[in-house]
């Protein structure tokens, strides 16, 4: 297929960094409080997500090096196509996220790392503290619309969710793709690795913040493993309805599952999207309490790079229809 | 106005890829590069075996998919059916090569941009056939205007039962076949 | 009344919303205009047309060329050549890239060591070669020099050559392909029957792949009419061809026993009396001889063994005496009777005997007589008597009826190797690939290696050029003009191949290169004539010039296609289906079948069928870049049944082996071929590296057939070969 590793980059990226804003907004409408390092790292992190994937995009282009200026036909050529609605829905997504973001950023407090280059850098200290001070304003300026732009975010963000499932949903060359279950699919896994960014982010952060999360981190977990779960139910509908339907669908499973895919698809999906992260909270349940700081890398990095992967076999897995 | 297309006789086709190799030369094609194709279908097992041939290209659909999912509207259909690319908007997003059906469209990643049958479009503007109709060997290959009732091809395709390549997908295409 | 106050921020907003709803404006209707349109190409330039001769086959099709500037563009079939009307194949259009091919040879060379080469000049090549040719006749006659020849149109040139020089011993590809088909033709009928398939209602085709291989579009063409208009189209072949699967029945044979089966549709006919009577009584000799003979020729003897059921046999002669006389048997080109087996020349003579039991020479629908020559002879300077005689004795001794015009090819390995009859010490290669194209491959090198001079005229570095002393580059036929082309399809026409570009590099034409090599070789005086005059001549008898003809590119005659019992060029003037010539020379007069050389019953033991492709011309194409990318490589093609006992998949590497030698080559299962053959495509294995496309691409076949000949017409019967087939 046409489409291969820098869009399943873009992909993976546009859909976990709109589920983590989603995340940081699920988490702020049940408790600010409880749970601000998480609103806080999910909120952080979702516009840089997604404006990483967009040179991942713009590298797969045929013409996008050679002309870069057609992508203004991206926005304006054809209403009808969904691909153009995308360039609409992510580059204000990335606006409002990027705004909210920045939002995040408290510059009234100090800043530990600004404050170590004191002393043996002080002309970068003076010139970073400047930036620090005249941010102040603008901070200030944007404040008072910030629920607007959470409204509006979170609007683009289950947008941007839909999108990624939807532009290869709606493909009917590729039974593998053109199934219902699809969009739900890569919204389950938009909101997981989301959710599983957030909590990477959040975990590395000062002493102080990691301890807040691990107070409430079975509940968390909770969420996580039905997010998981309800993940794996998606899956095995889509493989086995996909199996039933078309020689060109089946062909497409027998690759995922026994072909020269399978190696990907055990390890990357199987074990690290699934079985790795659900032992983990099994084993965390069992032994009554978190396994702090490495524990959560470990199962929450797993569950990125099995969301990962699931783009990039739902990519690869393609199988044009058979037209004998 | 008119709704050009072609009709294949497959009773008729051997697979030989005349068709093929004329595209490729009227078009300077690269020789990796297909606008048209020949497929092969096995079907039975000795000695009741035969093989199956099928020629694709672009169907020049009614309704086609790579229109509808073509983020510059660089891919448009003509007002006399043939569906063709303005090359000048494509940003080589390739959503056009995954959406068809008919896996008609061949990347060519030195120009950045699909190409894909065009019916000769220079060719039928002075009224001469499209390379591949003239050169197979067979005389399986017929063009014509589908909204012209007394067309050659109209009357084949009523004679002969044609029908199209997966009508399942709604398409519309404008490529008749005849098994 | 309130008047609206216009506020700063009223003003400021009205004038925000007015621009942005402008720019929309302004970016929805630029996104209309710009952007629009296609790449230009050489198809939106006037082109000149120059009407030619095609070359990448021996169809030798009418094309047209599209000449851009001084550039070729594209080729086309030209619609008033009767043998392509019109159409094109892969092959035809694909000769651009020929022209155009980087890898061509571009100036003569002379080897200085292991795959080291010189670029010479012309005259330094003719002169040395002129010189060494000189040596050897002085050393060891002029008999010591062979030529061979895939002719192409300039063949008066190669036999003036050697009638010059006084050497009998030249060679074409003909005993390699239909050297018994043709023999059989000359002693039956007296010519090669050509089939009128456009109006024939019943078609046998044993072998015969109007589908993949020497590519007459007009007769592809014809009988996919004819079944489109209800003929039945009936392949008897031990593989399933691509003209298999578009006929009505597939019938798969045992390889080598066609003439069996053949025998046991005659004996049918003649039981149960569904023959031509009337035409039998009026054209043919022999017919109570042949009755005599095929009494005991039942369907149930063929079906043991062709392995084909006797009621298949009997109802295929049923259906095709019913459809007589426009039905026919193909008079066939290489597959099953051309030179394939021991038998080939026999069986050939059976397909024509049972023609003439359906009546249908001279009939619409059935075979008809090639059409008459209309070209002028020229007048060549006479060459002194020939005093030697041919070295593989075609025409006398054991073979007197083997053709002393084509000789025998694939035994001159074994000549040169043995020096028997006498020593060959010098070959000129002329259009051909001996390396790859004679049987036995190992053989065939050893032998190329030991001559003194090896001398190959080509448009590549082939196999053979690798072990050449001097390699000279002929212009492809798109440089040339030859010799006026004559069609041998239904209608007297001949048509012109003159040059559409200039000679690339520093090529010449062959046969100024053998004027040259003549030149230097004290020849000279019997070379006193060019291309030019030649064609003059020939086009005197229809009144055309040169000139005229170059517009046109073609001259048909106006008779239209004649029907009615021809006449036959026999001692008897009639069909001889029983042969007193054959009778002569010592062979059987009447058309025997004896089995091909018994193949043991083994799981792994195959005979080996070679065939062709639609995509390639013998060793000639494999580089040329469309055709190789249509298709690259060839493979060996094993029946399902037996593959899955040998525990081979599709994609595995096989080993197969003969007395010959052995080959690694890829295994294709497959449903479409008869389990005790094996079929691979020839052409393919060449070891030239500056062929950058087809080096080491697929396999050679020949390194596994043997070099025999069969016993009438000296053809090879590389079908004979018996292989072995195991995992790798």
């Amino acid at each position: 297929m046409a489409w291969g590793l820098p869009i399943a980059i873009y992909l993976f990226l546009a859909g976990a960094g709109a589920g983590a804003f989603l995340c940081a907004v699920g988490a702020e409408i049940y408790s600010r409080h409880t749970f601000k390092p998480l609103v806080h790292s999910g909120t952080l992190i979702s516009g840089p997500m997604v404006a990483l994937g967009m040179p991942f995009l713009i590298y797969d282009l045929g013409m996008g090096k050679v002309e870069p200026w057609r992508i203004f036909f991206l926005f304006f050529g054809n209403p009808s196509s969904i691909m153009s609605w995308g360039a609409w829905i992510i580059s204000a997504f990335v606006t409002v996220s990027l705004t909210l973001g920045f939002l995040e950023l408290d510059f009234h407090e100090t800043w530990p790392w600004l404050e170590k280059r004191k002393l043996h850098h002080p002309k970068l200290y003076r010139r970073l503290s400047f930036i620090k001070q005249i941010m102040t304003p603008i901070h200030n300026a944007i404040e008072p619309y910030r629920v607007k732009l959470l409204i509006a975010g979170t609007v683009l963000a289950l947008a941007t969710t839909v999108y990624t499932g939807l532009l290869i949903g709606i493909v009917n060359s590729v039974p593998l793709w053109n199934s219902a279950i699809l969009p739900v699919l890569f919204m389950d896994s938009a909101l997981s690795t989301g959710l599983a960014a957030a909590v990477v982010y959040a975990v590395v952060q000062p002493i102080e913040e990691r301890r807040l999360l691990a107070h409430h981190f079975f509940s968390l977990n909770q969420i996580h493993s039905l997010m998981i779960v309800i993940e794996v139910l998606f899956i095995f509908s889509w493989l086995l309805l996909s199996a039933n339907s078309s020689n060109a669908a089946n062909e497409s499973v027998h690759m995922l599952m026994f072909g020269n895919l399978s190696l990907l698809f055990w390890i990357g999906i199987a074990f690290f999207g699934i079985l790795d992260p659900i032992l983990i909270y099994i084993y965390e349940v069992l032994l009554g309490k978190p396994l702090m700081a490495y524990g959560m890398i470990v199962s929450d990095g797993s569950v990125l790079v099995g969301g990962f992967i699931l783009r990039y076999l739902a990519l690869s897995a393609a199988v044009p229809v058979v037209l004998f | 106005m008119a709704r050009y297309g072609l009709l294949v006789d497959l009773s008729k086709c051997t697979g030989c890829a005349s068709c093929t190799v004329a595209c490729q030369a009227q078009w300077e094609l690269d020789p990796e590069e297909r606008w048209l194709r020949v497929e092969i279908q096995d079907e039975g097992t000795y000695p009741s075996t035969s093989q199956r041939f099928l020629t694709v290209q672009c169907q020049h659909c009614d309704d086609a998919p790579c229109v509808r999912v073509c983020p510059t509207g660089a891919n448009y259909k003509r007002k006399d059916g043939l569906v063709l690319i303005h090359e000048g908007r494509c940003i080589g997003c390739k959503y056009c090569v995954v959406a068809c059906p008919y896996q008609a469209r061949h990347f060519n990643e030195e120009r950045g941009t699909p190409g894909k049958c065009r019916l000769c479009d220079v060719r039928i503007q002075k009224g001469v056939l499209p390379a591949c109709v003239l050169a197979c060997p067979s005389g399986a290959r017929y063009f014509g205007d589908f909204d012209d009732p007394n067309s050659e091809v109209s009357r084949l395709l009523v004679l002969k039962k044609a029908k199209q390549l997966r009508p399942d997908l709604r398409t519309g295409p404008n490529i008749y076949y005849v098994r | 009344m309130s008047r609206i106050r216009l506020s700063r921020r009223n003003f400021l907003k009205a004038v925000g919303a007015a621009g942005v709803v402008t720019m929309g404006a302004g970016a929805i209707g630029a996104s209309q205009v710009l952007g629009k349109g296609t790449t230009k190409g050489t198809w939106d330039q006037m082109p000149q047309l120059i009407p030619t001769v095609c070359g990448m086959c021996d169809a030798r099709c009418g094309v047209v060329a599209y000449v851009v500037g001084d550039r070729l563009y594209k080729l086309e079939g030209n619609y008033r050549h009767s043998q392509s009307q019109g159409r094109i194949c892969a092959r035809g259009s694909a000769g651009v890239k020929l022209l155009y091919d980087p890898d061509r040879l571009k100036y003569p060379l002379k080897r200085v060591g292991d795959q080291l080469y010189d670029q010479i000049s012309w005259e330094q090549a003719f002169r040395e070669i002129g010189q060494k040719l000189a040596e050897i006749k002085e050393k060891d006659g002029p008999q010591a020099l062979a030529w061979a020849v895939h002719p192409d149109l300039s063949e008066l040139w190669d036999r003036q050559f050697m009638n010059a020089y006084g050497s009998p011993n030249i060679f074409t590809q003909s005993s390699l392909g239909q050297a018994s088909m043709r023999l059989a033709s000359r002693l039956t009928t007296g010519w090669e029957p050509v089939p009128d398939l456009k109006n024939s209602r019943y078609v046998l085709l044993f072998g015969r792949n109007y589908a993949e291989s020497i590519f007459y579009t007009a007769a592809t063409n014809a009988l996919l009419q004819a079944k489109e208009k209800g003929a039945k189209i009936v392949v008897i072949d031990p593989r399933l061809s691509r003209m298999a699967s578009q006929s009505h029945e597939w019938i798969p044979i045992r390889p080598g026993t066609d003439g069996a089966m053949l025998l046991a549709m005659m004996n049918v006919l003649v039981a149960e009396d569904l023959y031509d009577k009337g035409f039998v009584t009026a054209n043919t000799t022999g017919f109570e001889q042949l009755k005599g003979f095929l009494a005991d020729k039942t369907p149930s003897w063929a079906a043991t063994i062709c392995d084909v059921p006797a009621e298949t046999i009997r109802r295929l002669a049923q259906e095709v005496a019913a459809a007589r006389p426009a039905a026919l048997i193909d008079p066939g080109r290489h597959g099953a009777w051309g030179a394939t087996y021991s038998n080939s020349f026999q069986t050939a003579r059976a397909a024509l005997v049972l023609n003439a039991l359906l009546g249908n020479y001279g009939a619409k629908g059935g075979l008809l007589t090639p059409p008459a020559n209309p070209l002028g002879a020229f007048q060549l300077p006479a060459t002194p008597p020939m005093q030697a005689v041919r070295a593989d004795s075609a025409g006398q001794g054991q073979y007197p009826l083997a053709s002393s015009k084509d000789g025998t090819i694939q035994v001159l390995p074994e000549i040169i190797d043995s020096e028997q009859p006498y020593p060959i010490r010098a070959l000129v290669a002329n259009h051909i690939n001996p390396a790859r194209s004679l049987p036995n491959t190992a053989k065939a090198t050893r032998a190329l290696s030991k001559l003194e001079l090896l001398v190959v005229i080509d448009t590549y570095l082939t196999d053979t050029g690798l072990l050449a002393d001097y390699i000279l580059p002929e212009s492809t036929y798109l440089e040339r003009l030859d010799p006026i082309s004559p069609s041998t399809y239904l209608v007297s026409e001949v048509a012109l191949r003159q040059p559409v570009v200039k000679p690339m590099y520093d090529t010449k034409p062959g046969y100024e290169i053998i004027a040259g090599i003549a030149g230097a070789a004290g020849l000279g005086e019997y070379f006193n004539f060019g291309v030019n005059e030649v064609i003059q001549e020939s086009l005197k008898p229809m009144g055309l010039s040169l000139a005229g003809l170059s517009r046109e590119g073609l001259w048909r005659d106006s008779k239209e296609v004649s029907y009615g019992a021809p006449a036959f060029g026999t001692p008897s003037g009639k069909i001889e289906l029983y042969s007193r010539q054959l009778e002569k020379a010592g062979f059987d007069p009447l058309p025997v079948f004896s089995p091909p050389e018994a193949l043991p019953r083994e799981l792994d033991t195959f005979r080996l069928v070679q065939g062709r492709d639609a995509a390639h011309t013998g060793t000639a194409t494999q580089n040329n870049a469309y055709l190789h990318h249509l298709s690259p490589e060839n493979q060996i093609w094993i029946s399902a049944s037996r593959a899955a006992r040998l525990g081979i998949r599709s994609g595995d590497e096989v080993i197969v082996s003969s007395p010959a030698g052995e080959i690694r080559i890829q295994a294709r299962v497959a449903e479409g071929i008869h389990p005790e053959a094996v079929f691979t495509t020839h052409g393919f294995g060449h070891g030239v590296r500056t062929q950058h496309l087809a080096y080491h691409k697929g396999v050679g076949d020949n390194g596994l057939t043997l070099d025999r000949r069969e016993p009438v017409a000296g053809a090879a019967a590389a079908g004979e070969t018996i292989v072995k087939v195991r995992r790798a």
